[in-house]
């Protein structure tokens, strides 16, 4: 640590952030806000009342230190206060076959990265994150349609309100896009809610002319999970269920988009292929006179068939969401009876190129608590973690992180 | 659906096995490369600059990448540009596995553009689709341009019309090389050559593969009139961009705002082992600059200096000793694309395009001002060329009086390029839409 004291008083302002929040409100982690479980005011309308809007708030502020990234040398900590997440919601049905679901996400200044302190302040911008027109025909058929989620990994997929580590895995995104997609998904669940399938039709890299892109193509995949225990029947996964369902799920998805990059942009020529798989699994069973275990973890490849390695390859192509493969593993414990949740995660990921550096391996240990005031609606959590690149492409670092969400 | 807390003494086995797993992948994973596949280096050829030097061919030669089978990435050609007599040469011999490119056969041709044809022009679609076949090309391959050692200036210039012609036919610049010092480089550095033919198979390659041509290496008749009209009509564009005709201090006529050079090789002064028999070497980056700035060129009657940062059009008799200042500028200096350009019609066609010959054809006097680089840009006094353009020599005309190719009137100045973008698109390769000209037009050389 190249500045003890700030880190020292950065430790003691996570502290600040965390504590107070703690024992005066607690009453168990499944205890409901005041405003109710189902967050914000809903609003009912139509004939039979088949109509309904509800609008829900939900934040993550946080508060993070890192051991360097600024100063003359950046080998100075860097501090920051930021919205991770800062999101108005717009949920609406009508009946039970159709609904809509509207996002709204303006989060703060999102400076500190995984692996680095942008060189400028990159700014907040408003988006519309999530806009998906949801048609449950069946239990067995449905169909999205709009902007949201795509089908890979399940990390992707599993709501951030609800994670079990401070946040999802900082590495394992997909290329070209973010965590959301404009498109089409069908998807449904068969033999008793065991079996879930999920196909979808993607924008995948967004369409641009062939002077930055070698052709117009959508990007598909495929998901499916076997649960067994209790079904996760949903489109969105958890992280933790907090010890109201015992969940046994295993999955797996492919993904594919045909020509999706240059090796060479300069000439534009090479044309190369994304595929990308992964295989995932998750487990949490509540223990008697114990608490509940929580233990999940993921294998993901990312192949752009060695974009990288042209002459002009696309940024795309490179770095932490370019080529690439890792896993991680994560395991939580609910202490019983207790609002508090210790949580420990490790990723080892191999980048084609990242900072300019050829198969560079990057580890990366994490473990933390979450409190839950009122469930997941008023939530703090603390994160310490330390990430390590094998060839030095950038020197390790450590960061702290504390957060508050809240979901009203 | 739920089923209520497990019970304790039964769960603790399976807890248990649970954290042991979790421990043991926790400490396999904090090891090494656990769970993950590597990736190999970036393909080393590509990565190399455009002038290379004897020891980088020699790795790669001891890599095994010399000829290696088609689809490896990481595959070499070395393609000895020079003729057949010197290729087989017991005196001169040539780099192992190196393939021949007999410059006199494959590397220039007439075609028609404008109004009737020139010589010494790009080399078409079909002749450089079966030229990329016959060398072992493929779109894997990296092009190292040699040639023989102890090898003429002459000679020389066919390197780097090779290397113009590669790159104009849609080869990245990562993908063509140049041995600097050619065999003189390879022997100097204590590599044997040798007079054994080596066969190697034709490539599947298609030109189509690599999707177009850069018509912005290559000036056309028709391109030249418009640049040279447009530097009449503002003078103030050559803030952005030089002509050189490298023919010499004084030749005349010349084109209107072109700076006139001091031969081919007036910026590549040095050769092989700093001996003169030998093979002249292309600079590095850095002397360059400096030479661009010392060594001057005309300006009519005024020296002035090459800018190593402006877009750069060069010319000479008929596109071959100006090919070395196109090498430097697009593989020493490693101008973005585009910024340096050739005109492969050079004086050997300009000369043909007077008020004389034109009108002596059948054109009217105002189609003859349209094309006649010895007419007056349109709105100004200033004429397209400075100096005299030759006489009509009866039989000579390339424009065979009471017949153009092309009508006087027509609008299309580009041809060749429209025929080799056309060819690279056609779906295989196949189409050929080029003719040749004939008779040849007369044409002085470089």
């Amino acid at each position: 640590m190249n500045n003890p004291r700030t880190f020292a008083l950065a430790l003691t302002l996570g502290a600040g952030l965390v504590l107070p929040a703690g024992p005066s409100f607690a009453q168990s982690k499944t205890s409901a806000p005041p405003w109710g479980q189902d967050g914000g005011p809903k609003i009912v309308f139509g004939e039979e009342d088949k109509g309904v809007l509800q609008v829900d708030y939900k934040a993550q502020f946080r508060m993070t230190l890192r051991d360097l990234g600024s100063g003359l040398d950046n080998g100075d900590a860097t501090t920051s206060f930021a919205f991770r997440r800062n999101r108005i919601a717009l949920r609406g049905a009508w009946g039970d076959k159709f609904s809509v679901y509207i996002q709204s996400e303006f989060a703060g200044d999102s400076n500190v990265g995984a692996i680095g302190v942008t060189t400028s302040n990159g700014g907040a911008d408003f988006q519309i994150l999530d806009a998906v027109l949801r048609f449950d025909l069946h239990d067995s058929f449905k169909i999205n349609v709009g902007k949201f989620k795509y089908n890979l990994s399940r990390e992707n997929l599993e709501a951030c309100e609800d994670p079990l580590t401070l946040d999802r895995s900082l590495f394992i995104r997909a290329p070209y896009v973010g965590t959301r997609d404009s498109g089409i998904a069908v998807w449904g669940n068969l033999f008793a809610d065991r079996f879930q399938y999920r196909a979808d039709a993607m924008d995948g890299r967004p369409t641009a002319s062939g002077e930055s892109t070698p052709a117009s193509n959508f990007r598909y995949s495929f998901r499916g999970h076997l649960t067994l225990l209790d079904p996760e029947s949903g489109y969105g996964y958890k992280g933790t269920y907090l010890g109201e369902k015992k969940v046994f799920t295993i999955g797996g998805a492919y993904q594919i988009e045909p020509k999706a990059t240059y090796t060479d942009t300069i000439s534009r020529i090479r044309a190369k292929d994304y595929k990308a798989w992964t295989v995932d699994g998750f487990f949490e069973y509540p223990v008697n006179n114990m608490g509940t275990v929580t233990l999940s973890g993921a294998y993901e490849k990312v192949d752009l068939d060695g974009a990288y390695q042209g002459a002009n390859p696309d940024s795309g192509s490179l770095g932490l969401n370019g080529e690439k493969n890792g896993w991680y593993g994560k395991a939580g414990y609910l202490v019983k009876d207790s609002s508090l949740q210790l949580f420990g995660r490790y990723e080892k990921w191999r980048f084609a190129s990242l900072n300019q550096t050829i198969d560079e391996i990057v580890d990366w240990y994490g473990g933390g608590l979450n409190y839950y005031v009122w469930g997941q609606s008023l939530k703090v959590s603390a994160e310490f973690s330390h990430t390590k690149f094998d060839k030095g492409s950038v020197k390790d670092f450590n960061t702290f992180v504390t957060q508050l969400q809240i979901v009203f | 659906m739920s089923r209520g807390p497990l019970n304790t003494r039964r769960a603790q086995a399976p807890i248990l096995a649970a954290a042991l797993i979790a421990i043991a992948l926790g400490s396999w994973g904090c090891s090494g490369e656990a769970g993950t596949t590597g990736y190999d280096n970036p393909v080393t050829t590509t990565s190399a600059p455009p002038i290379i030097g004897a020891q980088t061919l020699i790795a790669w030669a001891d890599e095994g990448k010399v000829n290696a089978p088609f689809g490896v990435a990481d595959r070499v050609v070395i393609v000895s540009v020079t003729n057949r007599a010197n290729f087989t040469s017991p005196a001169k011999k040539h780099i192992p596995d190196s393939v021949l490119l007999d410059f006199s056969a494959d590397l220039s041709m007439t075609r028609e553009e404008g109004l009737g044809p020139s010589g010494s022009m790009m080399l078409a679609g079909p002749q450089m689709d079966a030229l990329v076949k016959r060398l072992g090309i493929d779109e894997s391959t990296t092009i190292v341009l040699t040639v023989p050692k102890a090898t003429s200036d002459g000679d020389l210039y066919q390197l780097s019309v090779a290397y113009w012609t590669f790159r104009y036919w849609g080869f990245a610049r990562s993908r063509v090389k140049i041995l600097n010092g050619g065999d003189d480089a390879w022997e100097v550095a204590g590599q044997a050559l040798t007079d054994a033919v080596v066969s190697v198979p034709p490539s599947t390659f298609n030109l189509t593969a690599n999707k177009a041509v850069k018509p912005a290496l290559r000036y056309s008749v028709g391109e030249m009139l418009a640049l040279v009209d447009s530097l009449n009509q503002n003078p103030s564009l050559r803030a952005g961009i030089q002509l050189l005709d490298v023919r010499g201090l004084t030749v005349s006529p010349y084109l209107a705002n072109t700076f006139r050079g001091n031969g081919g090789y007036q910026f590549v002064l040095d050769r092989v082992n700093g001996e003169s028999g030998r093979t002249r070497l292309y600079p590095t980056k850095e002397a360059l600059i400096a030479r661009l700035s010392s060594l001057p060129v005309m300006d009519g009657v005024t020296p002035a200096f090459m800018s190593p940062g402006k877009k750069t059009v060069v010319m000479c008799g008929s596109s071959t000793s100006a090919s070395p200042t196109f090498v430097l500028f697009d593989a020493v200096l490693e101008v973005p694309e585009g910024d340096i350009a050739m005109y492969d019609g050079s004086s050997s066609q300009w000369n043909n395009y007077s008020l004389a010959k034109i009108r002596a054809a059948g054109a009217t006097e105002s189609q003859a001002n349209a094309w006649a680089f010895d007419a007056l840009t349109p709105g100004t006094s200033a004429f397209r060329s400075v100096g005299t353009l030759p006489s009509p020599v009866p039989g000579e005309n390339p424009f065979m009086p009471g017949y153009f190719v092309y009508q006087p009137g027509q609008t299309e100045v580009n041809q060749i390029e429209a025929s080799d973008s056309l060819f690279i698109s056609a779906t295989g390769g196949g189409t050929t839409p080029v003719t040749t000209g004939s008779p040849k037009p007369p044409g002085s050389g470089c």
